[in-house]
């Protein structure tokens, strides 16, 4: 149980911060949801209140416990989870072109969102465990490694946006660790080169996104149409948006995916610029704080695992904003606390749950 | 430190979000305000026309026509009132019963309401004309399913329906939605995935007058593949027609390939019907009727095939050395068996029977020996053999198995053992054996063409899997003796198919009356021509129709009559 010193040591700006965006969330898919609810008969919100509710639970769960316990599970995790993703290429179920979801008993779960936290939890203790002075190179292959296997099996699912956010964040992960810098930046520079290797494994819907993420008007009514759909959303909103319940490119059924991967375009068309403001100060603040957080602990682990759960989170952030004002690629990354989709939601509180428990036991002056 | 440069580059990252939303937001804002306000861009639906399905010859028995429908946009119909009014005259419907149709059939402010449909060609040009005038008001071109042949073809193309809530999930990774219909049954239902298009769309920006201003996106409609199958509507709707409403089933089918060339089942439905809401009620009285038309008896209708099976009984003991051509037995009119008494259908006897003439004459009594010699495991073999009690796989849903009964079955079933009674009543293709019309096709085509299975089928172009057919390896001389007998059954003035004989063809068949619970017989009549180098295999089923060499005789020798005519004997 945590001390009364202790619980005075809850960081509470990054707590007040998660709490805000979870409501701004929950205000918005009532929006988002109110149109589709109706049609389909599903109760989007309904949902995301129960997932919320378990979600918060799982996090004071996990603020209570010291998460040194996580970390000596982490490889047994890791392995479960690992197992979990070739289960999905072998009997998962297959949603608009792609092999991501598990369906156990009647609850649909999607592995590759757990993965990211089993991830880093084993990542950290990894490289907690080894100083960065000796034998940097093989450490540092062993961590490739460990990121690069779950890594392979999501892309073959595909999934592009979410292979991507473990590349950033075990490239924060090492960047923190002590990575010499000019060896990394030249295997970045090839990697680059690369690319028009690279693109002849992508698939054709991948190519397809990539090209119209180049140019929306090459296939308006396809993959272009959510793009220019959700950029004309998030721009009409102008200064002060349309009001709560009064966009009419989210009422009208313009934008697909509201819900979930496009739910800040819904912000952005009923709250203007206001509301995409203080949503993205929110996010700001929430990385700072927790960039703070890792500062102040001196727990090699504690600090990787901050690392790395902040920048998976800031990662998700700026792709899913770029993506929705169609300065990135559609690569369908939920925006934290705010998308739609219980195995994401809960991935997020989680993260914060662990983060406030590095928080609680980091030396107070 | 490192830490610090994370955090900088998150902070670098989130003001370049920053910049980017301000640029849509505020420097761009107004621009995409304009869009985005309500019936600026509008996505316009652009159905897919479904394939056509032709007959061997290219005549359609299902095709789309385009038909017109004068829709309403709610949010640009100003003044809804005085649009009826001026579009009142223009259609010929009362301005109140536009506003009614309005009403009803409002769905969201943004979704055009149909109004009418069916609009003749020079009304929707007029309308096309006058919409300067009339704002709010489209015509809307739109692929319907018609079915030309209407009833006579319904048991073969099936129809369509809106997508059913389970189709749905398990469709909708093959692209399927919510608003799209699919063929419920016959060839609609069999080859939708070929028949459907792909169904496009329009994505356009609109004055506020509803004018075009500029045209953002085009997806061009796919339509379906045309398929061609071996019907021919002329004998298809002659095999319907001659049936005159009555409950039953009629097929033509080539025995050396499988085509079928009319398969009809009786009463039937008019496909055309699920086309149109305004005949929901008709729909509904279809689905309440006793007498089923929705039912395709070709396919579903297990019943014992009576007489007709005499024919197999005979080949298999011939084969099996039970009888031999020159085996007589004497028909009193009775068969004992211990105290039970078998009746022959002729009370006063037929006399001394050999299996030629007791295929002539379908004495009972010649039969009831026969099948006790044979026993039941030979006659389930021959049946077996002859493809009873499986699916023919003809390309059709919902096609039913029939049942060969065994003593085992019986035993499972009843609780009791198989009687030597169940045997002899099993001989005349009674008992518990079902048969389909479509079975029954396909056993006689086997005998006519010497022991060729060829499975029906329809489909032609595309070409589907082949559908390899097999030769069954027959005792010759056993065949002869069946032939010569179903040939004389047609052909000599006491053979009980005579009303069947046609001048020009020389016709082989096998009446049957199968006898049930409650009411009358059904009544059979299966057979082949020319009896001297067949080609056509046919069944005639009739459902309570008595006796099979009367009715039943009499719908065959129709459509020989036709088949002569047409070329095809």
């Amino acid at each position: 149980m945590l001390s009364r010193r202790q619980f005075q040591g809850l960081d509470r700006i990054f707590l007040g911060t998660t709490l805000l965006l979870l409501g701004v969330g929950l205000l918005s898919l009532y929006s988002a949801a109110f149109q589709k609810t109706q049609m389909t008969g599903v109760l989007f919100l309904q949902r995301q209140l129960i997932w919320t509710g378990l979600g918060c639970a799982l996090a004071v769960l996990l603020v209570v416990v010291d998460y040194h316990l996580w970390l000596e599970w982490s490889y047994l995790l890791y392995a479960l989870m690992l197992g979990m993703l070739a289960l999905v290429l072998v009997m998962g179920t297959t949603r608009g072109g792609a092999q991501r979801w598990l369906s156990i008993g009647g609850i649909v779960l999607q592995p590759s969102e757990f993965a990211k936290l089993t991830t880093i939890l084993a990542v950290a203790r990894y490289l907690g465990h080894r100083p960065p002075v000796t034998g940097r190179w093989w450490t540092v292959l062993g961590a490739c490694i460990l990121i690069g296997v779950p890594m392979a099996l999501i892309l073959k699912q595909p999934n592009l946006g979410t292979a991507a956010v473990f590349g950033f964040t075990g490239l924060a992960m090492l960047l923190v660790w002590g990575i010499p810098l000019r060896p990394l930046l030249i295997v970045l520079g090839l990697g680059i080169l690369s690319m028009p290797v690279l693109w002849t494994f992508l698939h054709d819907y991948q190519r397809s996104r990539l090209l119209v993420f180049i140019n929306p008007n090459l296939d308006p009514l396809g993959a272009g149409y959510t793009v220019i759909q959700s950029r004309i959303a998030m721009g009409s909103g102008q200064l002060w948006g349309k009001g709560w319940l009064a966009g009419t490119q989210n009422q009208l059924n313009f934008l697909p995916e509201r819900h979930t991967d496009f739910i800040f375009s819904v912000v952005g068309e009923e709250w203007g610029i206001l509301g995409t403001t203080f949503c993205l100060a929110l996010y700001l603040l929430l990385f700072q704080r927790g960039f703070i957080i890792a500062q102040q602990t001196r727990d090699p682990f504690g600090r990787l695992l901050i690392v790395g759960l902040v920048t998976m989170l800031a990662a998700h952030t700026i792709v899913n904003m770029g993506m929705v004002l169609g300065l990135m690629p559609v690569v369908g990354l939920p925006l934290p606390f705010m998308s739609y989709g219980g195995s994401w939601l809960m991935t997020c509180l989680v993260a914060v749950g662990i983060v406030l428990s590095v928080g609680v036991r980091r030396p107070v002056f | 430190m490192r830490l610090r440069t994370l955090q900088r580059v998150i902070f670098a990252w989130l003001i370049i979000i920053w910049a980017g939303l301000f640029t849509a937001q505020v420097i761009q804002g107004a621009g995409y305000r304009r869009q985005s306000e309500k019936n600026r861009t509008r996505l316009i639906h652009l159905p897919a026309a479904r394939g056509a399905i032709l007959d061997r010859n290219g005549v359609p028995l299902a095709e789309d026509r385009i038909t017109f429908e004068l829709a309403a946009l709610p949010q640009e119909l100003s003044s809804p009132r005085e649009t009826w009014q001026q579009l009142s005259p223009l259609v010929g419907l009362p301005p109140e019963e536009l506003a009614r149709r309005y009403k009803k059939n409002f769905q969201a402010k943004f979704s055009p309401v149909g109004l009418v449909r069916g609009l003749p060609r020079e009304t929707a040009f007029r309308l096309e004309e006058e919409r300067s005038r009339l704002p709010g008001i489209l015509i809307r071109p739109i692929p319907e399913r018609s079915y030309p042949l209407g009833p006579a073809v319904g048991a073969v193309t099936g129809y369509l329906g809106l997508i059913a809530p389970e189709e749905l999930t398990r469709l909708k990774p093959y692209g399927y939605t919510v608003r799209d219909r699919v063929g419920k049954d016959g060839l609609e239902q069999q080859y939708d995935t070929l028949l459907r298009g792909k169904d496009g769309g329009l994505h356009v920006e609109v004055n506020a007058q509803g004018k075009l201003v500029q045209q953002l996106g085009f997806l061009q409609p796919k339509s379906g593949r045309k398929i061609r199958v071996s019907i021919d509507s002329r004998l298809q709707e002659a095999a319907y027609r001659l049936m005159q409403g009555g409950n039953g089933a009629a097929l033509i089918m080539d025995c050396r390939s499988g085509e079928v060339l009319a398969l009809a089942s009786s009463p039937a439905f008019d496909p055309n019907a699920f086309m149109d809401p305004a005949r929901q009620a008709e729909i509904r009285a279809m689905l309440r009727d006793p007498a089923r038309p929705m039912f395709n008896r070709a396919l579903r209708a297990a019943v014992p095939p009576g007489s007709t099976f005499k024919a197999a009984v005979a080949y298999e003991a011939l084969k099996e050395g039970k009888i031999s051509a020159g085996t007589t037995f004497e028909c009193g009119g009775q068969f004992h068996l211990g105290r039970a008494v078998f009746k022959c259908w002729e009370e006063r006897g037929h006399g001394p029977q050999t299996v030629v003439e007791g295929l002539q004459h379908s004495c009972n009594v010649f039969f009831y020996n026969t099948g006790r010699r044979l026993g039941v495991a030979g006659i389930d073999e021959t049946a077996r053999a002859f493809g009873l009690g499986k699916a023919t796989g003809i390309d059709l849903p919902r096609e039913v198995k029939g049942l060969v009964p065994d003593p085992e079955w019986m035993k499972r079933q009843f609780h009791h053992e198989w009687q030597e009674g169940d045997t002899i009543s099993f001989a005349i293709g009674q008992s518990a054996l079902q048969t389909t019309p479509i079975q029954m096709g396909l056993l006689f085509s086997i005998i006519a063409s010497g022991g060729w299975a060829a499975p029906p089928h329809l489909l032609l172009d595309p070409p589907g899997r082949p559908q390899k057919g097999t030769q069954l390896r027959l005792n010759r001389s056993a065949l002869a003796s069946v032939r010569e007998g179903l040939e004389r059954v047609v052909n000599t003035d006491t053979g009980t198919g005579r009303l069947a004989r046609l001048p020009t063809v020389r016709v082989a068949g096998k009446t049957g009356t199968a006898q049930v619970s409650r009411g009358f017989s059904h009544a059979w009549f299966c057979g082949y021509a020319p009896a001297e180098s067949p080609k056509y295999a046919f069944v005639v089923f009739l459902e309570h129709g008595g006796k099979g060499g009367l009715h039943a005789a009499r719908v065959t020798s129709g459509l020989l009559i036709l088949m002569k005519e047409m070329g095809y004997l």
